[in-house]
């Protein structure tokens, strides 16, 4: 177990250059992610009870009248091989995979202190990005959803991570996908020059 | 048995541009047969020798590396993680999980 998980906040975030590329770990206004519901567990959830062992598959008007589209403002831009960074391909692919941050208030369900020390398996902690605005947040993984790269532009990033951070978001995603932690020196030994911030 | 380099500092040739040439220092590194074969091939066919291919390959990623792992030291980060956590703090009451299929969608666009 350790004491410090993620960067310190005011380390958190690289100052965000209009002309820097769209890169992996970007926060963008507007990020929002899905869940697609099988109809009939809304139905048994509506009526208190479980759902059927061998339920009928949904025909696709009801699937698409089911999914839960999930927002709070913000979301971040995870790790995709086409789209590592706007430099790479991520210019020529329409696939971006993202995960809305929601913030850590009342109504988050998650316990706070756990999730600013890395300790709940399917959140990314995010401290706020500006000074003004009373809480972070935090990137639910569980509704990371698959989005066209046109709802991403420069115009609507709102900050962008540092490298420490980038390395933080790596490991959790290795975490929360495979189970696994993040070879630290294998991946800064294999990072080399990109990240928009390397030199 | 392995062909050992230097492991004391050594002066090297001076390089062009500086006043006291170059002090070549080393981590000890030793070849095993077969690295040492191959190594003495690339140099034989193109003339480079290991430490300029070092020099031209590895030793970049060696300084992305480090300024990587420095900046995560100074931002806080504790950098030896080199275990799986033994305990999740992953908690779903009956609430929250009924919540999932009886929430509505929402989709706020930021500030």
């Amino acid at each position: 177990m350790t004491d410090r998980f993620y960067p310190k906040a005011s380390r958190y975030f690289a100052r965000l250059d209009p002309e820097r590329p769209i890169f992996q770990g970007d926060i963008f206004r507007g990020g929002f992610g899905a869940f697609w519901r099988h109809p009939e567990a809304v139905r048994s959830a509506l009526a208190g009870s479980t759902p059927p062992a061998s339920p009928p598959f949904p025909g696709l008007d009801e699937l698409r009248s089911h999914v839960l589209v999930r927002g709070q403002g913000y979301g971040i831009l995870l790790p995709q091989p086409c789209e590592f960074s706007e430099q790479e391909k991520g210019a020529l692919h329409p696939y971006r995979l993202v995960a809305p941050l929601f913030p850590l208030n009342a109504q988050s369900g998650v316990d706070h202190e756990l999730v600013r020390a890395g300790r709940v398996g399917h959140t990314l902690w995010v401290p706020r990005w500006t000074g003004r605005g009373p809480q972070d947040y935090f990137a639910d993984l569980r509704l990371t959803a698959s989005v066209d790269s046109t709802f991403l532009t420069r115009d609507t990033r709102v900050a962008a991570l540092s490298r420490a951070a980038w390395l933080a978001m790596a490991d959790r995603l290795s975490r929360y996908f495979i189970g696994i932690p993040l070879d630290v020196n294998a991946f800064s030994l294999g990072q080399g020059s990109l990240h928009p911030d390397s030199t | 048995m392995g062909v050992k380099t230097p492991t004391k500092p050594v002066e090297d040739t001076p390089v062009e541009d500086t006043a006291k040439g170059r002090v070549a220092r080393t981590k000890g590194v030793s070849l095993l047969p077969a690295e040492y074969e191959d190594a003495s091939t690339v140099e034989e066919l193109t003339g480079v020798g290991f430490s300029e291919v070092y020099r031209r390959y590895f030793a970049p990623q060696m300084r992305a590396a480090a300024d990587l792992l420095r900046e995560a030291q100074d931002a806080g980060m504790e950098l030896d993680r080199g275990v799986l956590r033994d305990t999740w703090d992953v908690h779903m009451t009956g609430d929250e999980l009924a919540s999932v299929y009886t929430s509505e969608s929402e989709l706020l666009l930021g500030d």
